[in-house]
């Protein structure tokens, strides 16, 4: 690792201080009358439009993780990797499909969170519970997951080279941290949405230069695919394990497509993105959000054939990771450079925002005003929620520093399977009643036993446990992802139970909504109403 | 019904990962795994805009057949 280029560290800490301004500023934006309450500092006034929400949403999607992960992936010859491409188009016909009626339901009866949703519809603080501490578990380890890839930037730059002493290494990471901290509790979520423009327009820019610019620079895209082969053959050549190849090898066929589907079907159980849904101000954001959305899938593609460029590019690098920041280094001018990583550095703040906020509304929400406190005031759940996003970003850097990154990413990977088991109780739930709430909650259990116990079970070459996210279906020696195998055991589970316990007339409890609500839109009876207590002046 | 009907592709052929997990024909240097599914985006889109137009009308009629006025009250 070569010393810090001054040219690129003065714009990459240029455009980190208009952020952090901007973060402040944010609580002035769209002004409302005042932010002690979750509708205003949680879902930012339930007011964003199709144009704010593209925004919020790519920039809460799209993470700076997902930027290093992904052409980390291809650059190390693994390309199943490349399954974010079609889990970005999977997922957005399912959010056109099935979201909306979460939106109106949630207007209609005030729902902050998904598992508000699951107490109105199932009357069952239990499974609410389940729900609510599911979603905040799996956002932990992916908080954690957005400083790992601003670690991966700082120490590229020349930050933070492992070795040195403990300041000198985290630091800064400290520092962006506690910035990021303290203008999400004094802006809640304004503060992610506003930064969310600076971030988008940042990648957007790099990664359009970078695939057009670097790829011509080592010439052309044709020889960056002959040049990764060829260096993919002569890994095997020597006997890489597993052979490494820059398509998916037939037998991961089966992986790949349950990796996507598994995935996608996760991806809006996520308290964050179910949070950035809600914040829409009403019914067709979503809709028109799920046609323009996929912009940036095109952008995650092109940034992942990237990490071929490294390969062609001759960038040799110890861990993947470093592999595309480090080509950024090497290819653009020092300034550009800069931008480059700030692009990548504050890619990681805005879904860190939203996540925190998101964990912190689970927590104010479905523990502390469900057990905790009965008779909080809406001023008192914004209050908690504004302590526990401290805390929880807290958490996610005691996480990084203190006990290790592979540890994080495990967790990561367990969170896509745990984040599944919850869509029956919530997903199935906007459609059907026909689940038993104890069926529900049995499923959940079963679900993530099972696939933690599966995950656990899986070796790789360097790890004994949490090796992947794949095994072998159950009575097949065929690869597939873990959180699809647990989600068929959760679902036979809860289908069984919800038989027997209807045949038993067990007490299905008492079901807040009607058919109606989950049509309503902004304005509809009942709608506006919610959102009137916070009073916000932008209506 | 026709929602699903536009839609079912774009979240079945991603899926059949057989189809397009191969190489050749290549595309300006690209093998074809890799540019089909950036190509499948596009057509994912288009799916989601005809299925946005048709949503439209679907929803005029969902919210009437459930007793709301035709149009939201605050289409703003």
């Amino acid at each position: 690792m070569n010393g810090v280029n001054g040219v690129a560290f003065g714009v990459f800490v240029f455009l980190f201080l208009v952020v952090t301004i901007l973060g402040f500023a944010a609580s002035r934006w769209r002004r409302a009358t005042s932010l002690d309450n979750l509708d205003e500092w949680g879902l930012g006034g339930r007011g964003f439009g199709t144009f704010v929400a593209w925004f919020l949403i790519g920039g809460d999607l799209y993470t700076a993780y997902t930027f290093i992960a992904v052409p980390a992936t291809l650059y190390a010859g693994s390309a199943v990797g490349f399954f974010a491409i079609p889990y970005g188009i999977i997922a957005y016909p399912l959010v056109f499909i099935f979201l909306p009626r979460l939106w109106s339901v949630s207007h209609r009866h005030g729902y902050v969170t998904p598992a508000d949703f699951v107490q109105g519809r199932y009357d069952s603080r239990g499974l609410a519970l389940a729900v609510a501490l599911t979603g905040i578990l799996a956002t932990m380890p992916y908080i954690a997951l957005q400083l790992v890839g601003m670690q991966v930037v700082l120490e590229v730059m020349g930050i933070g080279t492992p070795g040195e002493s403990w300041i000198a290494k985290d630091l800064p990471l400290f520092i962006a941290f506690g910035f990021l901290a303290a203008y999400t509790y004094t802006s809640g979520m304004r503060a992610p949405a506003l930064i969310a423009f600076v971030k988008d327009v940042l990648i957007y820019v790099v990664i359009l230069v970078a695939v057009i610019y670097i790829p011509q620079q080592v010439g052309g895209w044709g020889h960056v695919f002959d040049a990764a082969q060829s260096s993919f053959d002569a890994a095997n050549a020597e006997g890489a394990v597993p052979p490494k190849g820059m398509i998916p090898p037939p037998e991961m066929q089966w992986a790949y497509a349950s990796l996507a589907l598994g995935s996608a079907l996760a991806l809006f159980m996520y308290p964050h993105s179910v949070t950035g849904v809600l914040a829409t101000r009403n019914r067709s954001v979503i809709r028109r959000n799920a046609a323009l959305l996929p912009a940036y899938s095109v952008l995650l593609g092109l940034l992942s054939l990237l990490g071929f460029v490294a390969i062609a590019a001759g960038v040799k690098v110890a861990n993947p990771q470093h592999s595309v920041p480090q080509l950024f280094e090497d290819q653009f001018s020092p300034w550009f450079a800069g931008v480059a990583f700030a692009a990548i550095a504050i890619g990681a703040l805005v879904p860190a925002a939203i996540m925190s906020i998101a964990a912190a509304n689970l927590w104010s929400r479905n523990v502390y005003k469900a057990f905790i406190n009965r008779d909080a005031t809406p001023a008192q759940e914004a209050q908690q929620s504004k302590l526990v996003s401290l805390l929880v970003k807290f958490g996610a850097l005691v996480f990084v520093l203190a006990l290790s990154k592979d540890f994080a990413i495990n967790l990561q990977l367990l969170g896509g399977v745990w984040m599944l088991q919850t869509l029956p109780a919530i997903v199935i739930g906007l459609y059907t009643r026909w689940f038993h709430r104890w069926a529900l909650l049995a499923g959940w259990a079963v679900g993530m036993a099972y696939g933690t116990w599966l995950a656990y079970g899986v070796a790789s070459p360097v790890k004994a446990h949490f090796g992947g996210p794949l095994v072998d279906f159950p009575g097949t020696e065929t690869k597939v992802y873990i959180a699809v195998v647990a989600f068929l055991a959760n679902l036979v589970v809860a289908i069984v139970l919800t038989v027997g316990l209807r045949a038993l007339k067990v007490d299905p409890g008492v079901d807040q909504t009607t058919a109606q609500d989950f049509h309503a839109d902004r304005g509809d009876p009942g709608v506006e109403a919610e959102r009137s207590h916070g009073a916000p002046v932008h209506a | 019904m026709l929602i699903i009907a536009l839609l079912a592709p774009a979240v079945a052929i991603p899926l059949w990962v057989p189809l397009y997990d191969r190489v050749d024909p290549r595309l300006g240097g690209f093998p074809f795994f890799f540019w089909f599914q950036i190509a499948m985006i596009g057509v994912a889109v288009v799916l989601t805009s005809l299925a946005l137009v048709v949503a439209a009308k679907v929803t005029r009629l969902d919210r009437v057949a459930h007793g709301l006025s035709p149009e939201p009250p605050d289409a703003s």
